[in-house]
């Protein structure tokens, strides 16, 4: 008798649970991408100042394109979200958005009001990516790319694979927020942009607080993320004049494989040695020297070297105008002195704009390919 | 032979009951308490607990492992132990209770908005009932393996490794604002729950390893929390924990495996087994004062009223803000009676002792 009461009671529980809050995967919109654009119309004020755009992938068989892109106007996130909901037979749900794509005009005036949505909601990954649009987020969302129909995971898999070469970064929004809450660095974000039928990725994107302050090409973001800490991966490819060059024009050469590691000492608040140890191979090269011969490849590494010192306090010194700590010395300037000296100190305003940051790079040739 | 508790058994009942539901919490309130590097402020705070079990463990040796209620018995009229029967049955059931719906009220705001916290409540709480029905032993081992069924989630915290940085964490100690008094004690209480094993003296086994296998169990929890506050910190910046109501559900959401993208949602019902056990060996305790009270009365009977009435004192309290208000309330009591229970025992025990001595002499 006892064991038949508690067979029903496990019985019951079990086919119960599936009662309440019925979610068929047919009738979810799983949002993918969300895309947040300032409104820069006249009646912004009124009407609202976010266009939210969604994307998300279309399951209905008889439907000609593979994704569904909704589009509105609104006054914050959620407030969008009711609205689009509106627009679509789908229950709108972000239990898997993977991407959150800011435009650059609404990163400028800051992004941390819609952020709050992004980190309040439950169902959210922490592993979201953030990135900023060089352009529209809703255009880049609405056009076509006939070669990749699903756009968001296109945007996805393809900033994934960038970050992995250090041409950008990946940041989720845990890092993001982490970036931004820590008194001693400040948030990057990979930044793409449209092109005519694919989506580019268009370098790295520094936030000072909670506002985009500066960009970076790709070109220099690999020599960025040597000062932003240890990577390994990325290739770098630099116009290179030697000593003996016989050939005068068109002399180009290929880095590959660059491992960097960096190391910060403090000598004073004000002034900071950066040392980065790069290590790389050669892979292309359009002159005519013997690169097995020790002189030449030393010669390649100073002045690669001085090359990449070179970029480096070109970008230092941009971020100290723009009081933007995006390699985080504040974060060992911070360690390396007193609790109530740091407390004091106005590092972000007063400090860092005019310290004195010295950058030594060593570079170091691991080989120069199968080629003598 | 009479069956007895092994000291693992012992060793990790204390565990068991002490982790819950305020895991999740922790690191936010290690930081609000005492500021940058907070973890080390596990320590001292556990230091606090075991100098309490030390007095447990001076109760059970002064007097040779006999009840705590026998000790009462011996030197009061059972009229002025009943208030303390009393005080017993209500605040370790309700806690057991409150505890409960803590947990649920937590998972159902995050995953089942819709659903009444109470059905979850029932269904807890029917659960909760067969273990308290199986006995003291059997919850014992019981205990045992829901202690293998949830241990291997701390070593989702290696899943964090890469994320981790000693320059985030800082070289300051216990800078920034801190307040070590309430935020402290709100840290302390997640040290609660070795008190219950005054209760257990009857039925450990005499083999004088009991004391050792509750320092154990106790130590054991402080080496999880602090892990756990420590790999936080190092995870977050100090501003950004503590802004996170349950950093440590955050962290969950964060860790991705090859296979299971989002694993905190496996995780929060393992930790159902935890809560579990807390909320049982409360009401195991309520039960064993209730016993005293009514001695005639079946004990299945018992056990029926004090899950059923504690269960309709919990419907006065249905969002969280007002279960955390009165979870404050009885940890402060808690905390009181796990300091000052175990010394009125001792003295008890002495006078008894002078007593018998000097009985002896007349003799």
């Amino acid at each position: 008798m006892r064991n038949l009461l508690l067979v029903v009671l496990i019985l019951t529980s079990f086919l119960l649970t599936g009662c309440p809050e019925k979610k068929i995967v047919e009738d979810l919109g799983f949002i993918h991408s969300v895309g947040y654009e300032l409104n820069e119309a006249d009646d912004a004020e009124e009407e609202g100042v976010l266009i939210l755009t969604v994307a998300m992938p279309q399951i209905t068989p008889t439907a000609e394109k593979d994704r569904e892109v909704l589009t509105t106007i609104a006054h914050t996130s959620k407030e969008g979200r009711m609205k689009l909901a509106r627009k679509t037979d789908r229950a709108l749900v972000s239990g898997q958005l993977r991407t959150a794509l800011f435009s650059r005009n609404l990163a400028e005036i800051g992004i941390f009001d819609t952020m709050d949505t992004l980190l309040r909601d439950h169902t959210i990954g922490l592993n979201l990516k953030i990135i900023v649009v060089n352009g529209s987020s809703k255009d880049l969302l609405i056009g076509d790319y006939p070669e990749h129909p699903r756009t968001s995971r296109y945007i996805f898999e393809l900033i994934d694979k960038e970050a992995k070469t250090l041409i950008t970064a990946d940041t989720s929004l845990h890092k993001f927020k982490r970036a931004f809450h820590d008194d001693g660095i400040d948030p990057i974000v990979p930044v793409i942009k449209q092109g005519i039928e694919e989506i580019i990725v268009d370098g790295l994107g520094l936030f000072s607080g909670e506002r985009l302050v500066m960009t970076i090409n790709p070109v220099d973001a690999r020599i960025f993320m040597m000062l932003h800490g240890d990577y390994v991966g990325g290739d770098m490819t630099k116009e290179m004049i030697l000593d003996d060059e016989e050939k005068e024009s068109y002399l180009y050469m290929t880095f590959t494989t660059l491992k960097s590691k960096r190391k910060v000492k403090v000598n004073s608040p004000s002034e900071i040695d950066v040392n980065v140890e790069v290590e790389g191979s050669i892979s292309e090269y359009t002159g005519l020297l013997d690169l097995s011969d020790d002189e030449v490849q030393k010669e390649i590494e100073k002045k690669l070297a001085a090359n990449i010192e070179e970029v480096s306090e070109r970008l230092i010194k941009e971020m100290q105008q723009k009081q933007a700590d995006n390699i985080g010395i504040g974060q060992f300037v911070r360690n390396s002195s007193k609790y109530e000296e740091w407390q004091e100190m106005d590092w972000k305003e007063e400090i860092y704009p005019e310290a004195k940051i010295n950058v030594n790079v060593n570079v170091k040739l691991r080989g120069f390919g199968s080629v003598k | 032979m009479n069956e007895k508790l092994h000291y693992t058994q012992i060793a990790v009942i204390v565990y068991m009951i002490q982790s819950g539901v305020i895991l999740f919490a922790l690191p936010r309130i290690v930081a609000e308490a005492f500021g940058t590097n907070g973890w080390l402020g596990l320590f001292p705070l556990s230091a606090v607990a075991l100098a309490n079990i030390v007095f447990i463990i001076l109760v059970y040796k002064k007097g040779n492992g006999q009840s705590v209620f026998t000790i009462l018995e011996q030197s009061f009229p059972k009229w002025l132990c009943y208030p303390i029967y009393l005080f017993m049955i209500v605040s370790f059931s309700l806690l057991a209770v409150l505890v409960a719906k803590n947990y649920i009220i937590l998972i159902q705001n995050a995953m089942f908005p819709e659903v009444s916290a109470n059905s979850f409540l029932i269904l807890f709480l029917i659960t909760a009932l067969f273990f308290l029905s199986k006995g003291i032993y059997n919850m014992g081992k019981i205990t045992l393996l829901f202690f293998f069924m949830t241990i291997w989630t701390i070593f989702l915290l290696f899943l964090l490794f890469p994320e981790f940085s000693f320059t985030r964490l800082t070289p300051f100690i216990f800078k920034g604002q801190i307040d070590p008094f309430e935020k402290g004690f709100e840290a302390y209480t997640a040290f609660l729950g070795f008190e219950l094993v005054l209760f257990l003296f009857p039925y450990v086994q005499n083999d004088g390893k009991f004391g050792k296998a509750v320092i154990a169990g106790h130590l054991f929890t402080t080496f999880i929390y602090v892990s756990v506050c420590f790999v936080a910190m190092g995870f977050y910046s100090f501003e950004q924990v503590k802004g996170i109501l349950y950093p440590m559900q955050n962290l969950l959401k964060f860790m991705e495996t090859p296979l299971i993208e989002r694993i905190e949602n496996i995780v929060f019902v393992i930790f159902f087994i935890k809560i579990i056990v807390t909320v049982t060996f409360y009401y195991w305790g309520a039960l064993q004062a209730t016993k005293r009270i009514f001695i005639k009365t079946k004990e299945k009977w018992l056990m029926l009223i004090i899950v059923g009435s504690t269960f309709f004192s919990s419907l006065f309290f249905e969002i969280k803000r007002e279960v955390d208000e009165l979870l404050n309330v009885i940890a402060i009591l808690q905390t009181i009676f796990s300091f000052s229970f175990p010394l009125l025992l001792l003295l008890l025990l002495w006078l008894q002792k002078a007593k018998a001595k000097r009985g002896n002499k007349i003799a």
